[in-house]
Formats: C-alpha cells, structure tokens, sequence
C-alpha cells in the first residue's frame, strides 16, 4: 500500500508541477514582422499578425473571404520598447508570440537618433530569433506593415522574400540580425542594413528593397545608392546568380551578363600602419541578352567584353570603397581581413583604425571568364533584296 | 538484493508444495483383472461412464470362443480404420482358428493380427483411459489381464491453408494448423536434415497437451535448449489452450510491455528461425508456435525481406522501423510541439495547425487522448464484430473520426491526421504483440509530452530504451547486436544483406562460427570455376 501511495505523490506532483510554460498553439498571436518608429517620449511598436483563417483552408472558404485584411497589424507605444510591446497585451487578446518573427523594420528617424535599446532587447529576449532580417525605411515603419500583398498572405513573408532577392537583382542587401549584430559591436566594423521604401509607380502600393543603410555605431549614418550596394556584395562574396548590364565593346548598346560564379577573396598587408588590400574577384558569366550586333564567337571581341565587365565590377568596388573612406565608416569590414590575417600587428593599431581607414590602399584584381556563348549569333533584321 | 531473494525463494517453495499436491491428486496404479466384463466397467468407470465412449464386444474365434472387447472414444478416432484394421482383421483371420490358449493368442494378435503401426501393450488402468483419451482404441481380450492398443487417432481437422496474420507479397501460402502432426510434417518438409530434433512434453494436469521443443541439434546452442527444456519441465497448469499460456509461463521479464518471445503461423518463418539456431516450441490445438530466443529487432522483420531481392528487402524493413517509431512517437511529437514549442515548427505549418485547432474545445493532449480512444475502440469492434457488420463498423467509424468530429469542431483536422497515420503505422508491424506494446507505450509518452514538452519525451524514451537494454530472452540480450556490437553481426537488422553477404549464422543465437553460404558465392557474369 505503501509503495503505491508513493508511486501516486510522484506521478501526481508530476502532473501538478508540470504545464506552467504549457500554452496551446491556437492560444498565441503569431508575430511575423515588427515596425519600430519613433515617438516624442519613446516608441511606437507595431506589430503584424498572421490571422490564422488566411492559413485555415476550410472547405467552403467563406471565413477567409469575409475579411479585408489577410492579418492583423496593432500598435502601442512605451518609453521602452518592452513596455510598449506589453502595452499591446490590453489590445491583443492572444498572447503575442515572437519567435516566427520574419522581419525587425526600423524607421529612419528612429535609426539616425539612437538603436542602442532597440538591439539590445532583439538580443536578449530568448523568444527572438537571431535569424531575423534587419531592415531600416525611410518611411513610417509601422505603415510598411499594412500593405497588402498580392501574392503573399502576409506583408512579412512578402518582405523576407524580396529581401532575399538580393542576389537576383544585385541592387539591395539582406542581413539577419546575428550577423548584423556582429558588425554592429564591432568597434571598427560600420554594419550594414537593407533599405525598404514604398514604390508608388505601381498600380496598387508596393513595397521594394533599394540601396542600403550603413550605420556608424549605434546610429545609422547614410544611404548606399544600387551601385555601391552592390561593390559592397562583390566584396561580400554574394553576388551569384546576378546580372550586370555592361555596353558592348564596339558599339555602345547594352548587353546583359548573368553571373553563373563569382568568388571573392582579399588578401592584405600591412606596410607601417598603411593597410594594404588586393580585392581578388573570379567572376564566370553567360550573355543573357545582347542587343548589339557583335558576334562574341570571335574570342577576341568576347576578351573585350570580359574586359568592359571587369571594368564595371571594378568600378562598383572602387565605388564602395571610396564611399566607405569619405563616410569613415569601414563597412566593408576590411579591418576585420586585418584582424584575422596579421593578428598581432592588428593588435598594434586596432585603436586608431577609424584614422588609419582613410590611407588604406585598395588594390582590385578582377578576372571575368564567360565561358562560351553557345551558338547563339546575334539577331540580325534580314533586309530583303532587290 | 536481499528482499529480491527473499521474494524469490518465497515463490519457489511455493511451487515445491503445489507440486506436491498435485502429486498426492493423482490415482495409484489399477491393475486390470481377467474378467473382460469386469474391466471394461472397470475403464467405462473411470471415464464416468462419458457417452461418448463406446463398447463394442465381440467374440474372435468361433470355435474357442474368444470374447474381446474395443474401447474407443466417439470422434476422436478413424472409424474405417478400427473396422478394417481391428474388428475386420480379427473376425475373418483364418489363421486365427486354430488357436486355443488365450494367451497364446494375444501375442498372435499383436504380432501378426492387427496391421497397423502403432500397436502395443498395457496393463494400468490409468494409462489405458490416457490412451483412450489420446484418440487410441483399447483391445481387451477375456482372461487376459492386458489389453492391447492400437493407435487410432483421427478426427476432422481443419486442412493447411494460408495463415491469416503475417501476410506475404511473395512466399509460400501454407500455415500452420491446430494439429501438431501436422505442423512437424510442414517443417521437416523444409528442413529434411536428420540433425532435426523433436522433443515431446505433456504439459497440462487437466488438459495433458502436447508440446513439442524442435531444434537443430549442432546448430542451436546446447546451453538454450536445455534451458527451455527446463523452463518447460517446471510448469504446473491445470490446462494450456494456445501457446500463449506457454510463453506467458516461461518468458523472462513478464511485467515488461515488450514481447520477448515471438510467434509465428508461417512454417518457413519458423523453419528459418530453427536453421538460425533457435528453438522452437510447438502447441498442440494451436496454428502459434514459438520461436526462442526473441530479439527485438524480429519484430520488424517479415518472410517477405528474405524473398525479395536484398534492397527492396532492406527498404520495407527501413519503412518498417519508421512506421513503428512513428506509431510510438508521432502523437507525443505532435503535442509536444504544439503545446510548448510553437518556434520548432515551420511558420506556414504552425499557422495552419493553428487555424484547424481554432475553435476546438480541449487542449492538444485531451483532444489526442479522446482521438486515440476512439481509434482503439473502432480497432477493437472491428476485430470482434461479425463478418456481416464489419463493414458498418468502418464507415460508421470513419464518418465519426473524421468529418463529422472536424466539421463539428470537437477535434483539429491536424489531430485526425496525426491519429490516422499512428493507427495505419502500427498496422504496418509484422507482429502483432510488438505492434500493441509500442501502442502500450505510447499513452505514457503523450502524457509526459503534456506535461514537459520534448524534454518529456526524452526521458520517456530513455527509460525505454534503458528497459529494453535490461530485457534478456532466454539468456540473450533482448537489445542484440547492439549489445555485443560486432559489426558482422549487423546483417539481418537494419538492412538485409543480400544472402551471399550473410556469411555466417548470428553468434548470440547459433554456434559461433557456423557459415550459411559457401565462400565466394557473389554471383556475376564469371563463372566461378574459370577463376
């Protein structure tokens, strides 16, 4: 008897212990993006949520129908973003849930004046994930958060995905927060973000990534423009699968290069506190598009077209880098190719690399092979004859 | 270890006195008189004059005048033959005539009067009535205080047809039987070795059923033959109706869930487990026979494995093990997730989840613990209900589990998925009882799972997985090879190698060294002899 009174306090004090943390799935309110603007006295957090009838696929699909808006998105406002974001709670009947969170959009204001608390509670909250995309919009971060997509049933998967489009257009950059956060405690290292804005051209308003941040330690600083955004992704190593537009070598119309490989790698030296860096960059490519009437089967116009696009891929980088030198800002993170290949000498001056960033030598080595044309020939209008 | 002494010494005294009251229960020895009549009331006595044995007297010899009586048991025995071969023989022997001294006579009849195999003498009452019961005829002779038995044992059987568990794609069609002679002959059809031994034990006070122990003497290890025979020579039932009571009496851990002695209908499983080195244990008026030592990793392995070629072979038992970690795991996962670590699952997926439980009253454990009892209940009325109504039973069923319980919001659409593709999984097991413990085991999984999320689910399973370490059948490890972990030994458990890979019979079974195929049997476009 006695054995198995115990044997029922033990499974009994089990199940009185247990499911404190226990919360069912239908209970929660699924974050998926989250806006962060500034307000006179703190913040405004605005938070979207997945509505769970767009994912429910009922049968008669009536539910879905009804509603004008595929999600939820709800705003509050705190001196500190954790009160604001507990403040939702008097709004939000379900509990807000963070951890399927896609997207952080922070607005520009915001950014230029102080992001120190912002990343701070990013980086502590266990709910949060580090996989998350940083973004910063010249715009009202939380009316980001209501455009409707078309195709997608939330503005923040629609976001993740064009954000990870990065490599298709080369002209925009992604960056999830454990990688920004690297940069951004980095005394010496600038961190870079992606920038959202409205595009109004369009028949309905959409949302397009272009350009980027850079941020000079705990606040952003300027803007890159597609150019320097995308020598920043040269040097990056992320530009496979991309295009470039170059001009054909002959007669000044445009052809386009899509990047099948790329390889970047940058070796360094140091020659008494004057850093020097040899940008190395493999690219192979295929024309994709020719307008002009050059037939590239000759190898020697194909040289000249490498050529043209190697001198383009220069440009870019030298671009970015002289960007980075003006804004003093070292986000191309050279300091850290530094760091890691001459790790004592680095040691030595890494207190004045913010003065020394100014003199460092950029040397960039660009080597593009395209590798055939195929049996493509240009098309030529057949004039008839007489 | 002191009280598990104590404990255990307690159990075995009481054995010792059963045993001896039993002893005292049974008759001493009745010796037959030379009155005829006189012992045939004798033996109908004793039988309490049943009415289903029948006398018939008749006398042999007209001119001596030779009374002699048949006993025989309606039923159980071939009427032709005690006609033909008894009766018949000794009415119209003609040699018979001449012969005046009945004991003289006796000793004709046995000798050259009766044609049939199986005929001998007997003298105690005790053993004749046995006889008699087994299906023999009594011959009784007057001023003979012998009687002279012949065998006779034939009654209607059901004949071998396909077994109705453990079903193959390909492989033979034939099962066992009820009948135990029947079963011997469809293994020494397979196994035409004379190193086969059958051993006979008569385990039952009351029933007296036989039960037999075969092997390959040279194959299987001596050290578990013996112990089986010993295992079998310590019970004491009144009765065994299926082997069932058998492997209940002779297992090694019987609190455990998990089975730790497999069975079989199927003669060529059988048969492959006795050339393995194993012994198997038939049961008279029982199809199951036993097979020992059981390791786990037989329950997921079927005839068909060894049929087909090795790598379809090697993917349906892949499937097979997946199929019964699903039907342990899946529902515990599921709530585990669901309840506690929403961020593990995919976004869209968690949405989706969310949108089929919105609405639904009970939280994930009540909703999974109501579907899996209901998916219990609907196995089990299928399995009981009448052929005729089967069919009801799953479309009533269905229409329950699934729509109607989902449109009327009682359970997430998710749930019926997750209980559905538990219940098929399980079905996918060869084995019966090993599928129904992974059943078992599951319910205290779901409820750890509610109540600690996967850190739940990991102790549960730990305590499995050290409980399955501990089992031991017949003084193997129930967990081998993983056990004695030598890498030959891997062959027949998580893929099937195909057959001239499997070079020698599993040690922890068979005699060590013992090879299965030749040397150099991989087959290919050379010939072997132009090597």
């Amino acid at each position: 008897m006695k054995k198995i009174a115990v044997v029922l306090i033990i499974i009994f004090s089990f199940l009185q212990t247990g499911c404190w943390n226990a919360r069912e799935i239908d209970e929660l309110a699924f974050v998926l993006s989250v806006g962060i603007d500034k307000i006179d006295n703190g913040f405004k957090v605005t938070v979207q949520v997945a509505s769970p009838e767009t994912y429910g696929k009922t049968p008669s699909g009536s539910g879905a129908a009804q509603k004008s808006k595929p999600f939820w998105t709800a705003s509050s406002t705190g001196t500190t973003i954790f009160e604001a974001i507990r403040n939702m709670s008097s709004i939000s009947s379900r509990r807000i849930f963070w951890s399927h969170i896609k997207v952080i959009i922070i607005s520009e204001q915001l950014a230029r004046s102080n992001t120190l608390e912002i990343f701070d509670f990013f980086s502590r909250n266990p709910e949060l994930r580090l996989r998350t995309l940083v973004a910063v919009t010249p715009d009202d971060a939380g009316k980001l958060l209501d455009v409707v997509p078309v195709m997608e049933e939330d503005p923040a998967i629609y976001l993740e995905k064009i954000i990870n489009n990065k490599n298709l257009n080369g002209k925009s950059y992604s960056i999830m927060l454990k990688d920004f956060l690297e940069d951004y405690l980095d005394p010496n290292v600038g961190s870079v973000t992606s920038r959202i804005i409205f595009d109004n051209s369009q028949s309905e308003p959409v949302l397009k990534t272009s350009g980027a941040y850079v941020f000079d330690g705990d606040k952003l600083s300027a803007s890159l423009n597609e150019g320097e955004t995308r020598g920043l992704l040269w040097i990056k190593n992320k530009m496979n699968d991309s295009i470039m537009v170059v001009n054909c070598p002959y007669d000044g119309m445009s052809t386009t290069l899509e990047i099948k490989k790329a390889k970047s790698s940058i070796k360094s030296y140091l020659d008494d506190e004057v850093s020097h860096f040899t940008i190395k960059v493999d690219v192979t490519a295929i024309i994709t598009e020719q307008s002009c009437l050059t037939d590239f089967n000759d190898s020697q116009k194909l040289n000249e077209l490498e050529k043209s696009l190697e001198a383009a891929i220069r440009n870019d980088i030298h671009s970015t880098i002289n960007t980075a030198k003006d804004l003093k800002i070292d986000y191309p993170g050279l300091s850290r190719i530094l760091h890691k290949q001459h790790k004592d000498e680095w040691n030595q001056i890494s207190s004045k690399w913010n003065e020394l960033f100014r003199n460092t030598e950029v040397a960039i080595d660009v080597k593009v092979n395209i590798p055939h044309v195929s049996l493509a020939k240009p098309l030529e209008p057949t004039k008839a004859k007489n | 270890m002191s009280i598990l002494k104590y404990l255990n010494n307690k159990g075995k005294t009481k054995i010792a006195e059963q045993n001896q009251k039993y002893e005292k229960k049974l008759p001493q020895q009745i010796k037959l008189s030379l009155d005829l009549n006189f012992n045939i009331e004798t033996i109908k006595k004793m039988m309490g004059s049943a009415s289903d044995v029948i006398v018939r007297e008749f006398t042999i010899n007209p001119e001596a005048e030779i009374k002699a009586a048949v006993i025989l048991i309606k039923g159980l025995v071939e009427r032709e033959l005690i006609n033909e071969q008894v009766i018949g023989a000794l009415m119209l022997n003609e040699r018979l005539n001449g012969v005046k001294n009945n004991i003289e006579f006796f000793q004709m009849i046995k000798n050259y009067g009766i044609p049939n195999i199986y005929v001998s003498e007997e003298f105690d009452a005790n053993n004749i009535v046995s006889e008699l019961i087994d299906g023999n005829t009594v011959l009784l002779l007057d001023k003979i205080d012998k009687v002279l038995i012949v065998g006779s044992t034939g009654w209607k059987d059901r004949a071998v047809s396909e077994p109705t568990t453990e079903n193959v794609v390909r492989g033979p069609k034939d099962g066992f039987t009820e009948n135990i002679e029947n079963n011997t002959a469809l293994i020494r059809r397979r196994i035409k070795s004379p190193d086969l031994r059958m051993e006979t034990f008569k385990i039952g006070t009351k029933t007296r059923t036989m039960v037999l122990i075969v092997y390959l003497e040279g194959t299987a290890k001596q050290g578990i033959v013996n112990e089986v025979r010993n295992r079998l020579e310590h019970i004491e039932i009144d009765g065994i109706l299926e082997s069932g009571y058998i492997e209940e009496l002779i297992e090694d851990t019987p609190l455990s869930p998990f089975p730790q002695i497999e069975h079989s209908e199927r003669p060529d499983k059988v048969s492959g487990a006795i050339l393995e080195g194993r012994v198997a244990i038939l049961v008279d008026t029982t199809p199951y026979v036993l097979i020992v030592p059981t390791i786990f990793f037989q329950f997921v392995q079927s005839a068909d494995d060894y049929y087909e070629r090795f790598p379809i072979g090697s993917f349906t038992r892949f499937v097979r093990i997946l199929a019964y970690l699903i039907s342990v795991i899946l529902p515990s996962m599921y709530i585990a997730l669901t309840s506690f670590h929403q961020e593990m699952i995919p976004t869209t997926l968690a949405l989706s989840i969310a949108a089929s439980r919105e609405g639904v009253p009970f939280p994930s454990i009540g909703e999974a613990f109501m579907m899996e009892a209901t998916f219990e209940i609907l196995r089990e009325a299928g399995l009981r209900l009448p052929k005729q109504g089967g069919q009801a039973v799953s479309i009533v069923g269905g229409l329950v589990i699934g729509q109607a319980a989902v449109q009327a919001g009682i359970v997430s659409q998710a749930m019926v998925i997750i209980v559905a593709l538990t219940g098929i999984s399980s079905y996918a097991i060869p084995a019966f009882n090993a599928a129904a413990s992974g059943r078992l085991i599951r319910f205290p999984l779901m409820l750890m799972a509610s109540v600690l999320g996967l850190p739940g689910i990991l102790a549960g399973l730990s305590i499995i997985i050290i409980h399955l370490n501990s089992l031991r059948s017949f003084g193997v490890s129930y967990m081998e090879p993983f056990i004695s972990a030598n890498k030959n030994e891997f062959k027949d458990i998580m893929i099937r190698f195909p057959w001239w890979g499997m070079n020698r019979l599993p040690s922890y079974i068979a005699r060590r060294g013992i090879r299965r195929v030749g040397y150099n049997m991989k087959p290919g476009p050379r010939s072997r002899d132009n090597k």
